[in-house]
């Protein structure tokens, strides 16, 4: 059984989407712990 | 392999420019370390955001952003997909951590919770897994620096892997763990940024039609999703991973030193972000028969695919990514074993009566002591030591039950504990040479099981008391 054309294209975009979202994800919490004193 | 995309000089340079970076970065941030807690534990009171990300970094290794693509290449699908089950160990560990702060507040290892859960027996067996693990995982890594530095580059494999490991070392030493958290995050974007540019690229250039065209006429195998050899690596990879994060004292520094409250959603968020990782960095290994390239060497697919479409840009962002993902894990690992090695053989075995600040200078020395020792083994290029990784999933695996009953459960008791440690490494090393690789983890983890479940209600049923963890120690 052979993954077709469509689900390879949706587990690669799905990852890649979630994936590009981490760095945002990452700088975005370590903003908030900065502003509230709380990175240590 | 003589795919050497990178001018030797080149790499030295973004060698020396990264090092330097880091070193200068972990002295900055050691100026704030004037206690045991601060340098070991970065203060006991780290934040989410780093939490997550130094949790992310460490579980991304080099093996991550090059075995991946190998894997995709050799099992297909299967291959990124089983890869990124890795994360489970990560998800796993997420109530743990919660459990490990709450119940051993002032701890510093996880040997500290396997002497003062389970006594002297079952404390020295788990230090003779963990530090063997350990030792193994340090040398495979700073041998596979030099290795992937001499493989992209042509760089002089001796001088790669002492730029790399000197490095590392330097900035543990003058940051302590709060160098090594606060460079994972760092060196957590710069992988993503890196493997993610690249990956869309890929698809910009090549198309996933074109990919899927290509491979159903010439490697159908690489699309099947019944490929028994990769299913077996799925699951033994997953258990593999279990059993590495549940023991390793890497993974126990940071739930001690996250601040309170904080260690589950750290290692939650940080195995649902790094869930997509491998399959991301490993897809890309899908485009080489579109691009037409001849592979050498199915580790190289990664860095040849990017090369190809990026150029020397392409070998460049492989070249720093490779060097971050090592870097990241190499510093937790000196941070960790250093930890261990002070706390439970100096302090524990050596001289019972040190103070914290004896210890803190201990410490310092004996992360020099590793450096030094992972330098010499690696030095002779045997990449049979490297290979000591791959059987340790027989020792680390059976450490899992032990751990899991002993943080819940009052009934779990220590000679039940060091019988299951023991016959689980035996037996899985017995799978291991009698059967295979992907077997040894499965076998260990079940006896394991059985063992301590059995030998506890067999023998003197334990009525563990929970709050005697709680106490501080060497006050």
């Amino acid at each position: 059984m052979i993954i077709s054309t469509g689900a390879l294209t949706a587990l690669v975009y799905l990852a890649l989407g979630a994936a590009s979202l981490v760095p945002l994800l990452l700088l975005t919490m370590i903003l908030i712990d900065w502003k509230r004193g709380n990175l240590w | 392999m003589s795919y050497n995309p990178l001018a030797p000089d080149t790499a030295l340079v973004i060698l020396l420019l990264f090092g330097l970076l880091w070193v200068a970065f972990g002295y900055w941030l050691g100026r704030k370390n004037k206690t045991l807690d601060d340098y070991m534990l970065a203060g006991r009171n780290v934040g989410l955001a780093l939490g997550t990300a130094t949790a992310m970094a460490t579980w991304v290794t080099s093996n991550t952003t090059m075995t991946a693509p190998q894997l995709t290449y050799q099992l297909g699908v299967w291959g990124m997909v089983g890869y990124s089950f890795g994360a489970v160990g990560l998800l796993l560990f997420a109530p743990l951590a919660g459990r490990i702060k709450e119940i051993l507040p002032h701890g510093f290892t996880s040997g500290d919770f396997i002497r003062r859960r389970y006594g002297l027996s079952a404390w020295r067996i788990f230090l003779v897994i963990s530090l063997f693990y350990a030792l193994g995982w340090l040398i495979s890594l700073g041998m596979a620096g030099g290795l992937l530095v001499n493989a992209l580059s042509g760089l002089d494999y001796h001088l790669g892997m002492s730029v790399i490991l000197l490095v590392c070392v330097s900035y543990t030493l003058l940051g302590g763990l709060r160098a090594v958290i606060a460079t994972d995050f760092v060196q957590t974007i710069i992988i993503l940024l890196g493997v993610i540019w690249i990956a869309w690229l890929v698809i910009d250039n090549v198309g996933i039609d074109t990919m899927h065209r290509d491979l159903s006429a010439g490697h159908p195998m690489l699309l099947q999703l019944l490929f028994p050899a990769a299913i077996m690596f799925l699951f033994n990879n997953l258990l593999f991973g279990v059993g590495e994060i549940f023991h390793s004292n890497v993974w126990w520094s940071r739930a001690f030193a996250f601040r309170k409250k904080t260690g589950t959603r750290a290692y939650l968020i940080s195995g649902l972000c790094w869930l997509p990782i491998p399959i991301v960095a490993g897809f890309v290994a899908l485009a080489a028969p579109s691009l037409g390239l001849n592979i050498p060497s199915p580790d190289m697919v990664g860095p040849m695919v990017a090369g190809r479409i990026l150029g020397t840009t392409g070998a460049v962002i492989v070249f720093i990514v490779v060097f971050s993902a090592l870097a990241s894990s190499l510093d937790s690992l000196l941070a960790a074993t250093s930890d261990l090695i002070t706390q439970d053989i100096y302090r524990g075995h050596l001289k019972p009566d040190a103070s914290d600040l004896q210890c803190f200078r201990v410490g310092k020395w004996v992360i020099v002591g590793l450096g030094l020792f992972t330098w010499l083994l690696c030095l002779p290029r045997l990449t049979t030591l490297a290979s000591l990784l791959y059987f340790t999933g027989a020792f680390v695996a059976s450490a899992i039950w032990p751990i899991v009953f002993g943080l819940y459960f009052r009934w779990a008791n220590g000679r039940a504990a060091s019988l299951a440690m023991l016959s689980g490494t035996g037996s899985g090393l017995l799978a291991y040479f009698q059967i295979g690789f992907y077997v040894a983890a499965l076998v260990s983890c079940a006896v394991s099981l059985l063992v301590i479940v059995t030998s506890s209600f067999m023998g003197r049923h334990g009525n563990f008391d929970f709050a005697q963890l709680a106490a501080r120690e060497n006050d």
